[in-house]
């Protein structure tokens, strides 16, 4: 029942930010700017353009959101927009290099551990960014593979498909239960 | 080899590097509402600060070089674009016919309306397109407008240049493979809306000519326009590609998110309703009807997400039909016009309709209701109750004869909560060859779907016996080539014009 009035209000936050009552627009986005920014920030590797794209998408969603069908999902069309603006922003960065992650310290863990994680990190950042956007999505930030495929306008197959991949790639052994 | 639990771990930590900074969705959201494409300067400085903090020495002399060819191809292309389009214009323009000539694609900053209103540029298209007409197994549009010639492989935004001060309401009506109209609300320096502008093309968005203005007169200063409702349920129409029509509508938001949201509620608080009449394919407007249906105690109704979207059609110059609500708002009633526009009156119906009728010519006509097919063969003057396949919800006719219809098959569309499996299920396809008489019922067709909220689709149509295009509402659509036996996910790109 909750979740059936919260589905309400989204709808009715909806038709009032489409009848352009910013108010609503911003109660009905915000929760999803900072998901949105993680999400760019795993695709990009960079905080600044995180934030770029994060803003240039809230800007595409405001211009765009008359034409947003009420049955469809506020965060998974949002998060649409960003991953399509920063594979805009990907392309656009003709002299795109791959930003490995610093070498993280303190962490009070065995050295192979620490070098085990190092080897992933590093794999992480080779993957493609719309594979790294759904092994981000999936097991950062709990979407299903329905959510994931949503948010990257790929069909859930092809987001499970995805996430295989990447795991592969990544050498991460994935129990069934694990999904 | 690594376990999910390594793969969180470093996720966390990678995330905890890249976390979002202070007063994000604040300032993201004050620079959307502004709409100033300008970036603050401190963000700009903060910016910088991060780029400089990762990027080696190395990377600038190819960036540099990178930035330099990239400007000087863009130059270049600019230029010849520019060359071309106007020397297209220049010959397809009336000689003093007073369209107004194509502006380059800029968008205006500081946006010209006054003072608290917001103004909303066109934007390039940036998700993936749905189909809004397609017109043969190539041939197709979609609502940006976008353009495919692939069957929906592909789409290209061939939107018009964008107005000062325009609004987020607007309207699209695709008549042919070429022929388009877009109808832009937007504001002055005095006021949030007050006109609208509307552009045409002749030959699939290559071109675009724009109208002069159209003042929309208000009953109150704080009304809003609407050339359409949401999901585009269209006032817009053409006969040809000459004859059109464009109905404002004006009139209070009065509800609030917490008050509720009737379908109906725009129809049901609008103070003005002027229909517009072109005869010169949208590029002069003159008033034909202001209030059309009041003499009948009727207001036009918009509609929300029909398939067939339509709350005005045509099917000549002269007549012509529009859903609206009399009285008390509910059933839907169909008003009439056989006058091009100029006088509109109540046609009775034996079911109350949901959207505008599709016209096939003069005489054979349908209307999609929710008790049944509504057939006319005299042109509106008479409609018959057809019966629709049990549970079926999407209709579509290519001709009076033959038509289609899905219901929901022997197995439910469901998803699985914790997914990860595909969520499937299958559907059942109805064909008519008799304009809805008797309806052959198919076998169940599977399709995967992603979620269950894409049921029923939005779209349906079928360009000819076998080719048909099917669209859940939310990513990618589907195709058959088989008469609706099978259905392939089509994942279109979209490209800018």
């Amino acid at each position: 029942v909750q979740q059936i009035a919260v589905l309400g209000a989204e709808e009715k936050l909806l038709a009032a930010a489409q009848a352009g009552d910013q108010a609503c627009f911003e109660r009905l986005i915000e929760p999803h700017i900072a998901v949105g920014y993680r999400l760019a920030a795993a695709m990009l590797s960079d905080a600044g353009q995180a934030e770029d794209a994060v803003q240039e998408a809230t800007l595409r969603a405001w211009r765009s959101i008359g034409r947003l069908r009420a049955s469809t999902r506020v965060k998974s069309w949002y998060l649409t927009i960003v991953a399509n603006r920063c594979r805009s922003m990907r392309s656009a960065r003709w002299w795109s290099v791959i930003r490995l992650p610093e070498t993280r310290s303190g962490l009070p863990s065995p050295a192979d551990d620490a070098d085990q994680r190092e080897d992933l990190s590093r794999a992480l950042a080779r993957l493609s960014p719309d594979e790294r956007a759904a092994v981000f999505l999936h097991f950062y930030e709990d979407m299903n593979s329905r959510e994931v495929g949503e948010a990257l306008g790929i069909t859930a197959t092809a987001a499970r498909s995805r996430i295989h991949r990447a795991l592969r790639r990544l050498r991460v052994d994935l129990a069934e239960e694990e999904l | 080899v690594n376990t999910v639990k390594d793969l969180r771990l470093v996720l966390s930590d990678e995330m905890r590097r890249l976390q979002p900074p202070a007063g994000l969705e604040t300032r993201v959201l004050q620079q959307a509402l502004n709409s100033s494409f300008t970036v603050d300067p401190a963000r700009r400085s903060e910016r910088g600060g991060s780029f400089r903090s990762w990027k080696s020495k190395s990377v600038e002399a190819p960036r540099l070089m990178a930035l330099v060819a990239a400007l000087l191809a863009v130059a270049i292309v600019v230029s010849l674009v520019f060359v071309a389009r106007g020397y297209h214009l220049l010959g397809s323009a009336p000689a003093g016919h007073g369209p107004h000539p194509l502006t380059p694609y800029t968008i205006p900053s500081p946006p010209s309306v006054a003072a608290g209103c917001s103004s909303l540029p066109r934007q390039w298209a940036s998700s993936p397109a749905h189909p809004a007409k397609m017109l043969s197994t190539t041939a197709g549009w979609a609502y940006g407008p976008m353009r495919t010639t692939d069957g929906g492989a592909h789409w290209l935004d061939v939107s018009p240049p964008s107005i000062p001060g325009r609004t987020v309401k607007n309207d699209e009506f695709f008549l042919d493979a070429t022929h388009a109209w877009v109808a832009e609300t937007a504001g002055s320096a005095t006021s949030c809306v007050d006109h609208v502008v509307t552009f045409k093309t002749a030959d699939g968005g290559v071109t675009w000519q724009q109208a002069a203005p159209i003042p929309v007169r208000f009953a109150a200063s704080t009304d809003v326009i609407w050339t359409g409702a949401a999901n585009h349920a269209s006032w817009f129409y053409f006969v040809d590609a000459q004859d059109g029509w464009l109905l404002l509508g004006s009139g209070p938001v009065s509800f609030t998110a917490s008050a509720g949201v009737d379908a109906s509620w725009i129809g049901a608080h609008w103070r003005v309703g002027d229909l517009y009449r072109t005869t010169d394919g949208g590029l002069h407007w003159t008033l034909a009807a202001a209030n059309p249906g009041s003499s009948a105690g009727c207001i036009p109704a918009a509609l929300n997400g029909r398939l067939h979207e339509s709350a005005m059609s045509f099917a000549s110059s002269t007549a012509g039909w529009m859903v609206a609500t009399c009285g008390t708002g509910n059933p839907l009633h169909l008003l009439v016009t056989h006058d091009g526009g100029l006088t509109w009156d109540k046609s009775a119906t034996p079911l109350a309709p949901n959207e505008a009728p599709l016209f096939f010519d003069k005489s054979h006509g349908l209307i999609f209701a929710d008790g049944g097919l509504l057939v006319t063969v005299d042109g509106g003057a008479n409609w018959t109750v057809r019966a629709k396949p049990a549970s079926s919800t999407p209709f579509d006719f290519t001709n009076p004869g033959q038509g289609w219809a899905i219901g929901t098959g022997d197995t439910n569309l469901q998803c699985s909560p914790t997914d990860l499996i595909p969520c499937s299920g299958n559907f059942r396809f109805y064909h008519s060859d008799d304009g809805g008489k008797t309806w052959v019922r198919g076998s169940t067709t599977s399709l995967e779907v992603p979620a269950t909220k894409w049921w029923p689709p939005s779209y349906l149509h079928f360009v000819d016996s076998q080719n048909g295009f099917l669209d859940p509402g939310d990513a990618g659509f589907f195709r058959s080539t088989d008469a609706g036996r099978t259905w392939k996910a089509v994942n279109g790109t979209v490209e800018r014009g």
